[in-house]
């Protein structure tokens, strides 16, 4: 048996077990361990159980991580995230859909301190959440907003996905996440548009806010100063020299732990912060780790090479191309966790597309959108599981169902980008 | 989909479970430490970086192996946090299986926590080999050179008490037929 | 094909190492066996990180890997003896000394658990700054250097700098955030990963360091294949394939020292290079520390230094 057919069995079996109340970090860890061992042989198989754990745990690049998350928790202890949100709110005043067009225009201005896209979900989804739900909002519908919103976050920089994309192909990772705002900022009004649509086509999803003077949605802004301090420190701080983006992360938890502590958070609740960071850190750290194993297994299955293989034999014309690696980053994005599919599918497909006569950047832009759709698309979408760690009374389902028109509108974005992809270029 | 944590109520007490409970809260409490410990480490690495930098070098606190305290000091940040996490903190997909009954599903939940034992079991006898190999060649870290077979032979002794306490989940499962709370 | 060698490695697919060292290492063998043995490679540490390499080969993970000694420390110590300065004048020069001591049997007792099949050295590591020159090393006091490996470290730190280590990949974004105010680095590195786009300012110390790779292979892969195809991989190794790797890195070094001539930016060569009063001592001290160390260790360093210095006078 060829190893790209033992390893879509094997997928098959991940899938099957996931189907089957299997925890996901189980699923990925056993089923790694046992296509590697029928691939390749068990004994080197079971040196995966150390170099798994190791390599995740111990990957300074991870670090940002439980950082990020607790920068987001300390901000709800400070009520940070909270008068962000709250903000916008008023700023979008008495419109029905309001609150979601908050949420979305919150997550984008959290992006732009948070590397990540879960920290993202995690960190507006704790605030927006409860206040959308408590106004009457559909479950589905601002659970979906949340996930979708938490992806805004690796468009516009700081941004690991276009760092590694950058470093996978050699390019120059400023380079890349300049080329990354535009498109980021499209993601943001598109989404707002999807709202907009969303509410007109379905009134009952959402209820109008208050409605707010002009006094008021001015007032409201200044949610956005202590988040402004936040931003203006990190950015400030990355690019002035003082710290790296992944330093960045601890510097700023700790910095917005102070403000916590001078608005009022105290003892009991700093110890509930650092409880619930572990919570989600944990939940993360035992999918990474099984994503590690999973990846050793995937990496000598060469499922990715062997479909990419394919493509490259039918011979066809250059867009052609291009959507049937988009459309293989949709599949795989399924099931796959976004980081990991960029590691392993881009050295292989970049080549081709590259070959195909594309520009490198662009198709960067193009691959980080794409792979982080795989973030809230069903069975396995991280973001999705974020919300639902965050409200764990709202069924997946329901989550995955609130996502979909958003799913569309990144489907519209990624369009527009083809169409015209000088929007790429314009701030390089 | 959920993220599995449960308030059935809690039965008879089954002594060594209840036991590892304690210690793998302990464990917790040494696992925030640590996350407090990274965030320190890489705040003060910076300022004494700036005031390096700022000082022209009139003032030096500068210190090597920052990033090698984070890196493993995150490991044992997540390691000591995992014994208590490993019931809780699991991402299920319940979309095709809600309806399965109780004991059904209970079954099903034990036999995925035997999986993380024999997962982690495994874990801890191959950092154990890979700490003897470790030890055999002197390999350290980069910056602090700390010897990474220290390093290995921590890591095993809480992967197996991981082990243990999946194990001792496992059993009470099958034999209470609920989740502690 | 019969048998499928999984070769990995740190460096991208478009790396001029992968292009045209391990490929055609691949190539060379699928032609050889007649196409009974098929290299696949995994690039740009797809099935192990960089420092993971070698323990890759050792757990057979990977059948093949091309691995940093330096990456992992304390693990390849007499090895390291050829990063010390002052040994090598290029990088073929380095890899026919390196592999000489390995031939030797002085090194090769650091290599028990897996199969060498070459050893080699990049060229002379210069110091690559934003605009400053390092004349001499006062002038590094205070800066941030990324460096390679802990002997690096320790030769740096000797002369006043403050080493940060890092993969050489992350070096660019680390300049870039003026983290670090310079990289020690190879002409190959700087134009690998694109450091000549942001430092302008280059010294070369002669011999100031180097870093050793080797390609390695596990035991049990090879003892697997039938003794015909174990001639084919054992015809593959040694000091020709240490020679072609040492003349690659040269002519890429060649290449980036030549990318940054266009690019009109400054050179300083210092006079004397390892040898000029201004650094003899430092780098004497550094060299002295490390061999002390090892041999209160109980390691054999003097004499696997002593032999490198005459396979120096004897390598071209
Ligand atoms: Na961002
Ligand atoms: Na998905």
């Amino acid at each position: 048996m060829s190893a790209p057919l033992i390893g879509l069995i094997c997928v098959a079996v991940m899938l099957l077990l996931i189907a089957f109340r299997c925890p996901i970090s189980l699923a990925m860890s056993a089923v790694g361990f046992v296509g590697f061992g029928f691939i390749v042989a068990f004994k080197p198989a079971f040196a995966l159980l150390e170099k798994g754990p190791f390599e995740t745990l111990t990957a300074y690049g991870f670090s940002p991580v439980p950082m990020f998350i607790l920068l987001g928790v300390f901000a709800s202890k400070a009520r940070m995230s909270a008068e962000l949100f709250n903000g916008a709110k008023t700023f979008f005043g008495g419109w029905r859909g309001g609150m979601g067009l908050a949420a979305v225009t919150s997550c984008g201005v959290f992006s732009a301190i948070s590397g990540s896209s879960l920290a993202t979900a995690a960190s507006m989804a704790r605030v927006a959440l409860p206040e959308m739900k408590k106004n009457g909002y559909a479950p589905s519908f601002a659970a979906g907003t949340l996930a979708a919103g938490g992806t805004l976050g690796i468009m516009i920089p700081p941004s690991i996905a276009l760092l590694l994309y950058a470093l996978i192909t050699e390019h120059s990772v400023g380079q890349m996440f300049m080329a990354g705002i535009i498109p980021g900022l499209l993601g943001l009004v598109l989404y707002c548009a999807t709202i907009a649509a969303i509410v007109f086509f379905k009134p009952d999803v959402a209820k109008p806010g208050q409605p707010t003077t002009i006094m008021e949605k001015i007032i409201g802004l200044k949610g956005l100063l202590p988040f402004a301090a936040i931003f203006a420190f990190i950015i400030g701080g990355i690019y002035g020299g003082f710290f790296t983006p992944t330093e960045a992360a601890a510097v700023g938890a700790f910095f917005t732990m102070i403000l916590a502590f001078v608005r009022g958070m105290t003892g009991t609740q700093f110890i509930e912060a650092i409880g619930e960071t572990l919570t989600l850190s944990i939940m993360i750290f035992f999918m990474l780790v099984g994503a590690e194993i999973f990846g050793y297994f995937l990496s000598v299955s060469r499922i990715s090479h062997s479909l990419v293989e394919l493509v490259a034999q039918l011979d066809m014309p250059p867009y052609a191309v291009l959507f049937c690696v988009l459309a293989l980053y949709v599949v795989l994005g399924c099931v796959m966790d976004s980081i990991a599919m960029l590691l392993l599918t881009v050295p292989v497909v970049y080549p081709i597309v590259i070959a195909a006569g594309f520009d490198p950047v662009w198709f960067g832009i193009l691959t980080v959108i794409t792979v982080e759709l795989g973030l809230i698309t069903p069975p396995v979408g991280m973001n999705a599981f974020v919300i639902k760690s965050v409200a764990p009374d709202i069924p997946i389902g329901q989550i995955f169902r609130g996502v979909m028109p958003f799913v569309i509108s990144d489907i519209v974005r990624l369009a527009v980008l083809i169409a015209f992809p000088s929007l790429v270029y314009a701030l390089l | 989909m959920q993220v599995s944590s449960t308030t059935e109520p809690a039965r008879k007490a089954f002594f060594l479970l209840d036991l590892t409970d304690r210690i793998a809260k302990a464990m917790r409490i040494g696992s925030g430490v640590l996350l407090v410990f990274i965030m320190t480490v890489t705040l003060v690495d910076v300022i004494a970086r700036t005031i390096f930098a700022a000082t022209n070098g009139g003032i030096d606190v500068t210190f090597t192996g920052a990033v090698e305290l984070v890196s493993y000091g995150m490991m044992a940040m997540v390691l000591l946090a995992f014994p208590y996490g490993v019931d809780k903190g699991q991402v299920i997909v319940d979309l095709f299986t809600d309806n399965l009954r109780r004991r059904t599903k209970m079954i099903l939940e034990a036999v995925y926590m035997f999986g993380f034992a024999a997962l982690s079991s495994g874990m801890t006898v191959r950092f154990f080999e890979v700490a003897g190999r470790m030890r055999r060649s002197g390999e350290s870290s980069q910056d602090l050179l700390i010897p990474l077979h220290i390093v290995y032979s921590l890591a095993s002794c809480a992967l197996a008490f991981l082990a243990l306490r999946c194990t001792l989940l496992a059993i009470d499962y099958l034999v209470s037929g609920a989740k502690r709370p | 094909a019969d048998y499928t060698l999984r070769f990995s490695h740190q460096w991208p697919p478009v790396a001029g190492m992968q292009k045209d060292l391990f490929q055609v290492w691949a190539d060379t063998i699928a032609k050889e066996s007649d196409g009974r043995i098929e290299v696949e490679m995994y690039p740009s540490a797809t099935l192990a990180a960089p420092p993971a390499q070698y323990e890759a080969v050792e757990d057979g993970i990977a059948d093949v890997a091309a691995a940093i000694q330096g990456y992992t420390a304390n693990r390849f110590p007499l090895t390291q003896v050829v990063e010390l300065p002052g040994l090598i004048k290029n990088a073929a020069h380095g890899s026919c000394i390196i592999q000489s001591l390995y031939d030797e049997g002085l090194i090769s007792g650091e290599y028990k658990g897996t199969r060498p099949l070459f050893l080699f050295t990049h060229g002379q590591g210069l110091l690559h700054t934003g605009d400053k020159l390092i004349a001499t090393p006062d002038d590094l006091t205070g800066l941030r250097i990324r460096r390679p490996t802990s002997v690096v470290a320790n030769i740096l730190e000797a002369a006043g700098a403050q080493p940060l280590g890092m993969p050489a990949p992350e070096s660019y974004q680390a300049m870039q955030l003026e983290v670090i105010d310079g990289v020690a680095l190879p002409w190959e590195g700087a134009l690998a990963f694109r450091l000549n786009e942001l430092a302008k300012a280059h010294t070369s110390v002669g011999d100031l360091y180097t870093l050793s790779f080797l390609v390695t292979m596990n035991e049990d892969s090879f003892e697997d294949l039938p003794e015909d195809l174990q001639d084919v991989i054992t015809k593959n190794s040694g000091m020709a394939w240490s020679e072609k790797a040492g003349n690659l890195f040269d002519a890429l070094d060649a290449k980036g020292l030549k990318q940054a001539q266009d690019a009109g930016h400054t050179f300083l060569t210092v006079e004397g290079g390892v040898d000029n009063p201004a650094w003899k001592p430092v780098l004497d001290k550094a060299t002295e520390t490390y061999l002390a160390d090892l041999e209160s260790r109980g390691l054999p360093a003097r004499k696997v230094y002593a032999r490198a210095k005459e396979l120096a006078a004897t390598c071209k």
